[in-house]
Parts: structure tokens; sequence; C-alpha cells
């Protein structure tokens, strides 16, 4: 068999992300973070409030763990959803929004604001903050936020999961897959994933 | 020639599943030359095709119709999210079960009945006893939601694919028995994101290619190609959601149980274009066949032999054929003895 030139090995629907750039030529521009951690977002919002004004420009910090404050993560990602709603309810058609936080959350952030209407090609998402991945067990389909190794011991059925590059926006999460289904005795040291 | 189906067979613990004489000849061999490569291998699928092949209707209804379908069962029993519609998919739903029943009940008359007057509907299924009259278009006279429902009746995997802007969406589907891919993970996905894993073929363009082809079919013109793994035992549901339980099958195999454990798995992929909601009905019909009944023909034995052999690394890593392919490529030189001779 032919092989091609070149093997890549990336994982295709694992996300890119491209620069972000400024759209200042909409009429709105809304910068949404996770939290106070994106020093390039806070640049880029300084920008747009110097070249189209603070009018046209809005901050919204949109914590969606709010752990602290006794909700669960279910109830708080409904908060955050509504206050996202709230704020972005009346924003005029050619409005451009830049995401900033971790991977998660801004495809969280970017499927509220397809629900709301807004269309993909409105929504910037800039380079995650970390590397921390969202993982899906695909034995249990639990999920699993903060994960930062693989292998990585799922929260629900125990087993230990195989971090993949394999992503599902819908779900803004990574796969796992047992590591070791075929020799049980094989249990890999962890290493950071990238 | 065709036989009503009345055996039920196991796909798991005993592995009761064999097929007939008749079952081995008309399998899907999917290698058409002696090396495998990667390509567009997408083809009119003209019905009624050859009478008797896998190819005569839209759905293949064979001797093993009983045993699939009650396999079908005892997966969604365990795991209920291995059938899935999103909202937006209903109609497309509803387009697979009149292209379903219309040409089951056509193509098999004595196994399946439909009566029509306007949205009254009349389903009979006599093979599993099925009775059942509804309002076409509305889910609330079904038993149990469209896709679960027109799934369970019939052999193989079907996904629904919505197209919109130029893409394939993962949507909707009922997939329990699948060559090692999620349909709950893959939810929603493109078709290049659920391709995402697979090595080499986007490098090739082949994705970019078939993409194109299957955004452009029409009504009524569909279209098929084949693919191929190697499964351990004849299990059906080799899902990643069950790998805990069937990933230590591959270390069983050695050079004296190569022939019974080891089956080539083929796909009769079929993407038909739905008329109400424009969307790709994908059918992934499996058929399994152990290596000792494809030996049977010295032909595809010796054929087997030649493509495992060849088979790329990146492929057999893909494939999960790691562990076994070795066995495999050495069991089934025995039938090719003209090449080991010459190499």
């Amino acid at each position: 068999m032919k092989l091609p030139d070149h093997i890549d090995p990336r994982i295709k629907s694992r996300p890119e992300y491209p620069p972000v750039i400024l759209h200042t030529g909409r009429q709105q521009q809304v910068f949404i973070a996770e939290s106070d951690n994106s020093p390039v977002l806070k640049q880029m919002f300084q920008d747009s409030m110097e070249i189209v004004g603070a009018e046209r420009t809005l901050w919204l910090t949109l914590d969606h763990h709010s752990l602290e404050g006794g909700l669960s993560q279910e109830q708080a990602q409904t908060q955050a959803q509504a206050q996202l709603a709230s704020a972005l309810g009346q924003m005029p058609l050619s409005t451009a929004i830049y995401l900033a936080g971790t991977e998660a959350f801004m495809w969280d952030v970017h499927n509220w604001l397809l629900a709301l209407d807004f269309a993909p090609d409105q929504i910037q998402l800039l380079a995650p903050v970390s590397h921390k991945r969202r993982l899906f067990c695909t034995h249990c389909y639990t999920l699993m936020d903060n994960v930062t190794q693989s292998p990585h011991r799922c929260d629900g059925c125990g087993e230990l999961l195989l971090v993949r590059d394999h992503f599902s926006r819908l779900a803004g999460a990574y796969v796992g897959v047992c590591i070791n289904a075929e020799d049980r005795t094989q249990v890999p040291a962890a290493e950071d994933v990238a | 020639m065709r036989t009503t189906p009345h055996k039920i067979e196991s796909f798991r613990d005993d592995f009761t599943y064999r097929n007939s004489e008749f079952a081995i000849q008309r399998f899907p061999f999917p290698f058409p030359q002696d090396d495998y490569l990667y390509s567009v291998n997408i083809e009119p699928h003209t019905l009624p095709g050859p009478v008797g092949s896998v190819n005569e209707h839209l759905f293949d209804i064979d001797e093993h119709y009983l045993s699939e379908v009650r396999e079908r069962s005892l997966v969604l029993e365990e795991n209920p999210r291995r059938c899935l519609a999103m909202p937006h998919m209903d109609l497309a739903c509803w387009d697979f079960i009149e292209r379903a029943m219309t040409s089951m009940a056509a193509d098999y008359p004595d196994w399946f009945a439909l009566t029509r007057n306007g949205d009254q509907w009349h389903w009979q299924n006599h093979l599993l006893g099925i009775d059942d009259q509804f309002t076409f278009g509305d889910s609330s006279t079904l038993p149990m939601p469209p896709m679960e429902y027109m799934g369970r009746q019939v052999q193989g995997d079907i996904a629904l694919l919505d197209q919109r802007e130029g893409d394939l969406f993962m949507d909707a589907g009922i997939v329990t028995c699948p060559a090692d891919w999620s349909l709950a993970f893959d939810a929603g996905m493109s078709f290049r994101e659920w391709h995402g894993p697979v090595p080499m073929a986007h490098e090739m363009g082949i994705f970019d290619r078939a993409l194109k082809y299957l955004c452009a079919i029409q009504v009524g013109r569909p279209v098929r190609r084949l693919n191929w793994t190697l499964t351990v035992n004849a299990r059906m549901d080799t899902s990643p959601e069950t790998y805990p339980s069937w990933g230590m099958d591959r270390a069983s195999v050695n050079l004296n149980n190569v022939g019974q454990k080891v089956h080539l798995r083929v796909e009769l992929q079929v993407m038909d274009r739905m008329p109400r909601s424009n969307a790709l009905m994908f059918s992934i019909r499996t058929y399994l066949a152990s290596f000792e009944d494809i030996c049977q023909n010295p032909e595809w034995a010796r054929r087997l032999h030649r493509v495992m052999k060849g088979l790329p690394a990146p492929l057999v890593e893909y494939k999960g054929l790691s562990r076994f392919h070795p066995a495999v490529v050495e069991w089934l030189a025995q039938f090719d003895t003209v090449t080991d001779a010459v190499s």
C-alpha cells in the first residue's frame, strides 16, 4: 500500500485556536472571560475601548464553577447561562464575541451562544488558558473537569482512562478510554497532557 | 436462497453464532486486490441487486435477523443511550421509518406488511410478532421514540446525518454493533470530526472527496461502500462503551485458535437521501465470518493473507489488531504457499 508522504499525527477533531482578531467593524464588542486570568483578552478589551469606545464594548466575567456559593455544577451552569442570556439578549445582529478561559468553559459558552441564535462566525475562542481538559468517560459517560494527566481514574466507573485527543465540541470534552482493557496488569505511569 | 429467519444465536458469552453455507457464499468479501488501499470506494447501490446477494435489497434481512434483533435489545437494556435523536431530527426519523417500512414490505412480503390510508399506517412485522397502527409523523402514537422503534426492527446500525452548511452532522442514530466508535461521544460532530481518529486518510484527501460526494446524493439514488476490520469472537457489540469487557479477547488469540476465534468483520455501508428532511441515512450492516468460514474459499484465503501481510503499521494499530496481527499472518500463510515460496 502506498503511504502518503506526510502523516499528520494530530487527531483532526481537536480544535485549533488561531490568533484572534478584533472585528471593530462590528456594532458591538463582547468579551467573555471565565475569570481574570486572560491578559490577552484584557488587552483586546482595552484596545476595543480605545478604538470603538465604552458604549460599544462589554466585558462579562462568567464563572460557571460556583461551587463555593453552595451551587451544584449543574445549577452554576444554569445560572451562568441565564446571566449570558440576560446580558446578550438585546445585542444587535452585528456583534463580535471573544471568549477566554479553559477549553471546556469556552465551548460551553460557545454552545450557549448558539442556543441564543448567535452564529459560529460571530464567536472567536482564544487559545485555552491552561492544559486542563474536560474528560468524557466512554464507558459510563461521566464528565470530569480539570484533568491534567493521562491515564486518569474515572470518577464514575473507576476505569483507568487513556486521555485521547478526540474532542467533542458539544460536550467540550476529550474522550477517555480504558487504557488496560487488553491486559489488566498494565498500569502505565501518569503523564501530563499537553 | 433466503430462508425465513428462525434461529436465535448469541454474540456474547457462549458465542453460538454460526454461518450457513449460503451465508458464507454471499459474504461481502471486501478486498478487490491483494493489497488494501484507502480509497473513496463509493459506488451506486442500484436496487434490486443480484438475487440473494447482500446488495439485493435496501435492508438486507438474513438468517441472523432474530439473533441480531435480540442482541440489540440486550445492548439497549444495558445502556439506553446507545440510541439517540436530537429534537431537530424527528422528521428524519420518520423519513427512516417510511423508507424502512415501504422497502421491507415490498422486498419481503412474507415477513413484513404495510397498509397506508393517508397518515393512518398499519405495520406488521411477522418475524417479531409486531402489529401496530399509528399516525405517520406523530411520535406519540408509537410505543417508543421513532428512531428506536424502527431501529429495533432492522439489522445493522443506523445513523441519521443532518446536512447543513455543506457538512454532515451525526445527530441521530441507533448504534449497538459498532466497530469501536461511540455514538454518545460522536453525537453532534461534523463529518471530519467524527472521522478525526482515522489515520492517513485525511492526508490522502479521502474525507474531503467523500464529503463532497455524500452531500450530493439524490433522493432514490443510494450509494454504498464496504469497510472492514477483524473481531475476536463473533461479538457484535465491539463498542468503546463495553471495551473493558471484551478488550482481553484480543490477548486470547494464538496459532491454534485463529481460524475459529478471529472473524472478518465487514460493514456494508449504505447512504440514502431522506426526502422530507434532506438528512442522509447511513446504514451500517455488519457481517461476521470466522477465518475458517472465509478460508473455505481458496481465493479469499490467499488474498486475505496478502492483505494482512501488507497492512501498514498505522492501520494495524488503528484497527486494534496489534496483539494478534502476527498470529493472523502466520496462520493465513498456509493458504498462500506460492507467495511464501517466492519470498
